[in-house]
């Protein structure tokens, strides 16, 4: 966005690419951190939720999903649900879409921005249902967490936003940028068990 | 203890050989972890009930969590020379866990014990998971805690055999007799060439069979029943063990092993499991090595009482087994009194499934009669409680003092108190002070079940929650460059914030002093992204803030920032911060610190609960943004440069708020102050933060600008009179902290309603003042007693005490901050700051709070 000042993730001093933890074994857990996303969370009414919903749609290209703990996904594009009447639109940074969004919403929803407030990291891997129980008293079983699933939960002593991609149970985490270095401790140590490899 | 008198001598020893140590004060050096599961039915037990259960439960195709605190499967089935379904045990048991593991749906933990049953079907359990291993994996935990949460909990946790009560039955060499069998078939270990037994049930001649089968001799069967009978009796006879019924042990001999023990008829009849009186006749000696003994076999009904579950009385049984199930647990097998296999297995097929239990059919095989063994005169100790050395006389003194309780008993006893917590005590002790009561022993009762059901370490309970992962630590966006530039870290809540930036030779006082001076005679920068921050937004803010605050919020201008303070529903101070408004309808709360969570929730609580009409919408933006102070009065030249924004005097005056932009990075600039200069709060969104920070430093080099950390801030607020943590604690009002002219006439607000409570405005009341030392040099300590007597003659009236404290560079003198009874109307009178803790004493005057600029000029340059 500047020319002169550059970014610096919250992860800058911690994150090395590499293998970590047990060696000896198979990689279970790899982590991806996404980089250069914008987060807009849109909040409403209950009233105005379904003329929100339509607004997004014409903006983003998709809507927000109905139901509770649910999360819609287009493209780059995904739309996570984040409590009631609220939503956080995840996309590749997109300077135009906030005030598109404010103007055409207007009084009858909150846009905030978050993208620099979240660290977003993806897990992959044949260890993750079993990680996540590590930090989690959620079910992660396919048959309660499936893809799309997503919700704002504790794992560990974190307040996170999961997201499940798929049914191999890979996910999303996005965590509170100034609590990032702290998770990053956490996961590579509760993930050592399994065979780390960070991307 | 022999002479009596001699007790206060031997007891330092006593005690200390009882091995009451000393707790370590070394970190644990093993690693700990825990895990959340979840499944449809948990099995806890893999005996023969636990086993069928599991198996018909994963034929359902439901989620089975299958645990045993065992290493292996099978339970008792692999102690005992069984056969089932025509195999023999254990390779039924083989076949069985290949099954078992061949499925998805099923989980088995060997080596973890349930130690916990709590509400909503939660068991705790813990997994030894290294603690066998030679060849330790250090990125495995040694032990792993795993929190369940079961829909449906099948208890076939089993049995503990019990103890029979009788002269020297602590000697080395009397074994239980289950013991003795799991040492011949588990361990092929023989614990004795020539046994005597004893037992009041069918169950040990088993263990009789299986000795003789192991090579040994069986010297005797003894067995209290006066008419045993049925299929071991035939086997025992038929195998030429010579059988004593209505026999009973009155002694054991031998003086580093046993060689002998006397055996003698039981005097009198016994029918019933509650006597304790039998005494034994005149005896013979009969040579062995061992005395194997067994009094019948106790449920283990812990889990289901610490369920909540209420525990039956089994009269034929002489046990307790486990009555209507409180939660979704159902008990089977042993854990609810059922002990032949057939209906073990024909139970846990059943409970698997989810079907009614089948009716049992009881044989005659388990009915234990007496357990105890009282001979009046005997020489030897007949023990009730192995673990805390509690006998049948001790028992019986209790009954006599008075303690008829079985809950006082325990206590003046310490019966079951050990790391069995009673296991192998409580039903002998229960049936004991029954028969010495004259009551049945359902009316005596049981001690309740606590968690854990054995020993847990802390450190499974701790699991990674240790050293670096005890807590997480908040850090800004600029952390990574206070580190490189040496700061000294303070807590702040969860954050980490710069205390001060030492340079060489100095410490915390000179750091701030510097530090201080600078900022207020050229320009200091200061990290304050930690305050949080709340966007407000919505056609309803402006008149929600207006109820949210003590003063009027509803004619703030676009572009404007306000202090405000809220109060608590009981009319005290809750917090206080700015806000500013950003556009018509969408404003941005600043809170302190410490309250920012608290003051989020709370605003949320009264849009959904109070004013749910509101049409307002709240959220923390505090991580999104990295804030920063610049402030002194070269603050505008660093700053102006740097900003698309008019920043003079008129276009921006003290209190203005606007977005613009930083060197292409959008930014919200707020013209406040702290520290009582002119300055900027700049925000920044959060990955920019560390290049617009170096950025201000650069521009503000030639101007001398200092970084300056959490005490110099603290020094500038105290100068300034400004309220933070200290002051407000939630005991002072808005006129004890001289902010009274704040709060709104003609407007309602959260808090009014109670600010007229009398104990609210009691002329007594403890208000804010400034302090300062007479002799203009000494410390003044944070936490002091203010008082108004130097020679603190008790009782020593308290007038109030020392807030926060500081050394104010600009004055030369310590200043302080305090409450004091009747505030300001003790302006210039002397007092004393007593801190008895280190013996001091302060001779102070009372000043007003403000030291510094006291009509703010220098805010408005």
């Amino acid at each position: 966005m500047s020319e002169v000042l550059t970014r610096r993730c919250a992860l800058a001093a911690v994150y090395q690419t590499g293998r970590f933890g047990q060696a000896e074994s198979a990689v279970g857990i790899t982590i991806q951190r996404l980089q250069g996303l914008d987060i807009l969370q849109v909040a409403t009414y209950p009233d105005t939720a379904e003329r929100v919903r339509n607004i997004i749609a014409q903006q983003c290209g998709l809507a927000p999903a109905e139901q509770p703990r649910q999360a819609v996904i287009q493209d780059d594009t995904r739309i996570l649900w984040n409590g009631p009447q609220r939503w956080w639109i995840v996309l590749p940074e997109n300077p135009a879409l906030l005030s598109q969004l404010r103007d055409e919403l207007g009084a009858d929803a909150a846009v905030t921005v978050h993208s620099h407030g979240r660290v977003v990291l993806r897990l992959q891997g044949p260890a993750t249902r079993a990680l996540l129980a590590k930090g989690s008293a959620v079910d992660f079983h396919p048959d309660h967490f499936p893809a799309g699933w997503c919700r704002p939960l504790a794992l560990d002593h974190f307040d996170v936003q999961l997201y499940c991609l798929d049914n191999e149970a890979s996910v999303d985490v996005y965590i509170a940028r100034s609590l990032a270095v702290s998770f990053w401790e956490w996961l590579l140590d509760a993930a050592g068990e399994f065979g780390v490899e960070v991307l | 203890m022999w002479p009596a008198s001699f007790w206060q001598h031997y007891e330092a020893i006593i005690r200390r050989a009882a091995g009451l140590g000393k707790a370590s004060r070394e970190r644990d050096p093993d690693r700990y972890d825990s895990r959340n599961s979840h499944c449809e039915v948990l099995v806890i037990g893999a005996g023969p009930a636990g086993l069928s259960a599991a198996l018909a439960a994963a034929e359902t195709g439901q989620r089975v969590l299958l645990l045993d605190e065992n290493p292996y499967l099978g339970g008792w089935l692999r102690k005992n020379a069984e056969t089932v379904d025509g195999q023999a045990a254990p390779a039924w048991i083989d076949a069985i866990e290949a099954e078992l593991r061949g499925r998805e749906n099923v989980t088995i933990l060997p080596r973890t014990t349930a130690f916990g049953y709590y509400d909503h079907n939660l068991i705790a359990a813990v997994e030894r998971v290294q603690d066998h291993s030679a060849d330790f994996n250090p990125w495995l935990p040694r032990q792993r805690l795993w929190r369940i949460r079961a829909r449906r909990v099948i208890l076939a946790s089993g049995s503990i055999e019990q103890p029979l009560v009788f002269a020297d039955n602590d000697r080395p060499g009397v074994m239980l007799a289950g013991a003795v069998r799991a040492y011949i078939h588990n361990y092929a270990v023989l614990p004795g060439r020539r046994a005597l037994l004893l037992a009041n049930h069918d169950d040990a001649y088993r263990t009789a069979v299986a000795l003789l089968e192991a090579g040994a001799t069986v010297a005797a069967m003894v067995d209290l029943r006066a008419k045993p009978g049925g299929h071991w009796l035939e086997q025992a006879k038929a195998r030429g063990i010579p059988v004593l019924a209505g026999h009973g042990i009155a002694a054991v001999n031998g003086r580093h092993a046993i060689s002998s023990a006397e055996v003698a008829p039981l005097a009198t009849s016994v029918g019933t499991s509650s006597g304790t009186g039998s005494g034994v006749g005149s005896g013979r000696r009969i040579e062995c090595d061992l005395i194997a003994m067994s009094g019948g076999w106790s449920p283990v009904v812990h889990l289901h009482s610490q369920s909540g579950g209420k525990l039956d009385y089994r009269a034929d049984l002489g046990v307790f087994v486990p009555g209507a199930a409180k939660q979704g647990s159902q008990a089977i097998g042993a854990a609810a009194g059922v002990f032949e296999l057939d209906n073990c297995l024909a139970q846990g097929r059943a409970a698997g499934a989810g079907k009614a239990l089948p009716v049992v059919i009881v044989g005659n095989a388990s009915m234990p009669e007496q357990t105890v063994l009282k001979v009046p005169g005997q020489y030897g100790k007949p023990f009730v409680d192995f673990q805390n050395d509690v006998t049948l006389d001790d028992i019986a003194l209790a009954e006599r003092e008075g303690y008829r309780s079985v809950e006082h008993l325990k206590r003046y006893t310490t019966l079951g108190m050990g790391t069995d917590q009673g296991k192998t005590s409580n039903i002998n002790a229960l049936t004991v002070l029954a028969a010495q009561r004259g009551d049945p022993v359902p009316t005596v009762g049981t001690t309740t079940f606590r968690p854990p059901y054995t020993p847990v370490t802390l450190g499974a309970l701790a699991g990674r929650s240790v050293g670096q992962h005890f807590k997480p630590l908040r850090r800004t966006a600029l952390d990574a460059w206070h580190s490189q530039h040496g700061a000294v870290w303070i807590d702040a809540g969860l954050w980490r914030r710069p205390h001060y930036y030492p340079r060489p030779g100095e410490n915390v006082d000179s750091a701030a002093e510097r530090e201080t001076i600078a900022t207020r005679s050229r320009v200091g920068l200061c990290d304050v992204s930690t305050l949080g921050k709340i966007d407000i937004q919505g056609p309803d803010a402006a008149e929600f803030l207006n109820r949210v605050y003590v003063n009027g919020f509803a004619k703030l201008p676009i572009g404007r920032a306000r202090y405000g303070v809220m109060l608590r529903e009981d009319g005290l101070v809750d917090d206080d911060g700015t806000t500013s408004r950003l556009g018509e309808q969408h404003y941005l709360m600043t809170t302190t610190t410490a309250n920012a969570a608290r003051v989020l929730s709370k605003l949320e609580y009264y849009l959904q609960v109070i004013w749910p009409e509101l049409r307002v919408l709240v959220t923390s933006v505090t991580e999104q943004w990295a804030g920063m102070s610049v402030a002194g009065p070269k603050a505008r030249e660093v700053l102006a440069p740097l900003l698309d924004l008019d920043l003079s005097n008129a276009a921006f005056p003290f209190m203005a708020a606007a977005e613009c932009t930083f060197q292409g990075v959008p930014a919200r600039l707020f013209r406040i102050s702290f520290s009582g200069e002119l300055a900027y709060e700049l925000n920044v969104p959060a990955d920019y933060g560390p290049a617009v920070w170096e950025a201000i430093i650069q521009a503000g080099e030639p101007y001398g600008v200092v970084v300056y950390g959490m005490e110099a801030l603290g020094t500038m607020r105290v100068e300034k009179g400004h309220v933070a943590g200290a002051e407000l604690n939630g005991q002072t009002t808005l006129d004890d902290l001289g902010l009274a002219k704040m709060a709104g006439k003609k407007k309602a607000f959260i808090g009014k309603a109670l600010l007229d409570r009398d104990a609210l405005n009691e002329p007594a009341r403890q208000q804010l003042v400034g302090l300062q030392p007479l002799d203009g040099k000494s410390w003044i300590k944070a936490g002091s007693q203010l008082v108004a007597d130097k020679t603190l003659k008790p009782p020593v009236e308290m007038l109030g005490h020392v807030t926060s404290i500081a050394y104010s560079p600009e004055l030369q003198t310590p200043i302080a901050l305090a409450l004091l009874a009747g505030g300001l109307t003790h302006e210039g009178e002397t007092l004393y700051a007593a801190f008895p803790l280190k013996n001091e004493l302060v001779p102070v005057r009372v000043v007003a709070p403000h030291f510094i600029d006291p009509k703010g000029e220098r805010l408005h340059v």
